[in-house]
């Protein structure tokens, strides 16, 4: 079964205002990561946590601890280019990062409880918990699942669709967004099979992700 | 990728007048938007809630609900004159019931006022939809926005009968077997409706059958949820004698 290496640098972070963009606009034959882009927007937009509008402020705290998001006041601020390349064995989750997830798992065996949405944990919390869950694949499942209910508002768009996509292909489905890339006899970086691909960009336009050309430019580059 | 091509705003209702003698079938009505602009809303079906537009989908004009820019809680533009348009001096009770389902995107068939008896069907494909992938037949729709909906959900691979009364939703019965379909792949669903007998077909095969309480009577339409992306061609409504 195929798993996600270094998630958190394999989704790309492009960094929002203020960071450098060279990902993609130093890369030669990629074309430069357009800012104005609805799609970046959408993201941006998404992830605005200024109004510090979030309820449960020690949760948010913790999980962004675990995932080892306050190590580096960049990481997890940026917006996902909508790739993951599938091919080895993620790192055990140890220490707060094992006790995160094992917390969030009996958290959502529990039907009535609180899933911490951008409401309770804000944007930084919610990106902390997609981290989490890329670790730990029984995580992802009732993540995605819990997710998905909380709707667009709650939830962003583009990390269900990467978490989506990751647990179809784990699964030996055909994935939806292309955002898992694995590498080709040559050596190139291709999407896993992809259900429907005619309409692939339209899905990731909706999910609020870039075009699949400049995914896998962009991965190509790495 | 779906398309946009040049407007030609021509309203397309085609009735084609088959009779079928001694028959207990009527007239086959088909509801089409092949004169209509890709890219605008479609002439002959009136969306109520949710982005409804006329796609091209590899050379034919099919209806698409556009779940791209859905937001909770917000009813097509228009709504009210939409409304007063299809109910006349009832529309408000119908805005306010309409709003209260604004988590499911519809558009209603123009022409068929009062569905009874027969048959509805209605070729889908579904095309993404990161909360929500959904295809369904809208019928018995109320003055007062109550309706009924048999709906396939591709998140959960399932058929289910739904009735939405005075702002609820409320399952009603779901088909017992899954069916994992494919983005990107024509399907057909149907509903046969005989007096207060349901049964909803995918694909030709019954796969769901219920006793409503009472009688259908009522509009008819399309129904979709949340941010699905589903395109609906060939919507066709085969009335029944009485």
């Amino acid at each position: 079964m195929p798993s996600v290496r270094s998630l958190a640098a394999a989704a790309l972070v492009a960094g929002f205002a203020g960071a450098p963009l060279h990902a993609q606009s130093s890369a030669g034959r990629c074309s430069p990561l357009d800012t104005t882009a609805k799609w970046y927007a959408k993201q941006r937009q998404w992830t605005d946590d200024s109004k510090h509008a979030w309820s449960n402020d020690s949760l948010r705290t913790a999980l962004i601890h675990a995932a080892g998001l306050d190590a580096d006041p960049n990481a997890g601020a940026g917006a996902l280019l909508g790739y993951e390349i599938v091919g080895t064995t993620p790192d055990a989750p140890q220490g707060d990062a094992a006790a995160a997830i094992a917390s969030l798992r009996t958290l959502a065996q529990n039907r009535g409880s609180t899933w911490p949405t951008k409401s309770v944990v804000g944007a930084q919390g919610v990106r902390a918990v997609w981290l989490l869950a890329s670790r730990d694949s029984a995580l992802a499942r009732v993540a995605l699942h819990r997710m998905m209910e909380a709707g667009p508002e709650e939830s962003p768009p583009a990390a269900v669709a990467i978490l989506e996509d990751r647990l179809r292909i784990a699964n030996g489905r055909k994935q939806l967004y292309a955002t898992q890339l694995v590498r080709s006899a040559d050596g190139r970086l291709e999407p896993a099979p992809v259900e429907d691909a005619k309409h692939v960009d339209l899905r990731r336009d909706a999910a609020g992700l870039p075009p699949l050309a400049q995914a896998i430019c962009a991965a190509a580059k790495r | 990728m779906t398309s946009r091509r040049i407007p030609n705003a021509i309203v397309l209702i085609a009735l084609t007048l088959v009779t079928n003698v001694g028959s207990a079938q009527m007239h086959p009505i088909r509801v089409d938007v092949a004169r209509d602009r890709v890219g605008a809303e479609p002439s002959t079906f009136i969306p109520m809630v949710g982005n409804w537009v006329v796609a091209d989908e590899e050379g034919k004009e099919v209806v698409m609900v556009d779940g791209r820019e859905w937001k909770r809680g917000q009813p097509a533009g228009g709504l009210a004159d939409k409304a007063r348009a299809i109910y006349g001096a009832k529309h408000e009770e119908f805005i306010d019931n309409v709003k209260a389902f604004a988590y499911f995107p519809i558009a209603v068939a123009k022409g068929i006022d009062d569905f009874q008896n027969g048959e509805i069907s209605v070729r889908f494909m579904m095309v993404g939809g990161t909360l929500d992938r959904c295809a369904g037949i809208l019928f018995n729709v109320k003055p007062n926005g109550d309706y009924l909906t048999v709906r396939f959900n591709g998140t959960e691979d399932n058929v289910v009968l739904w009735t939405f009364n005075e702002g609820k939703r409320s399952f009603v019965k779901r088909a017992p077997e899954n069916f994992p379909l494919e983005l990107g792949t024509w399907h057909e669903l149907k509903i046969a409706v005989h007096g207060t007998q349901l049964t909803a077909f995918l694909d030709g095969k019954s796969v769901l059958d219920f006793t409503l309480k009472e009688p259908v009577s009522g509009k008819i339409g399309l129904w979709s949820k949340t941010d699905s992306m589903t395109e609906f061609t060939d919507f066709t409504v085969t009335p029944a004698v009485k």
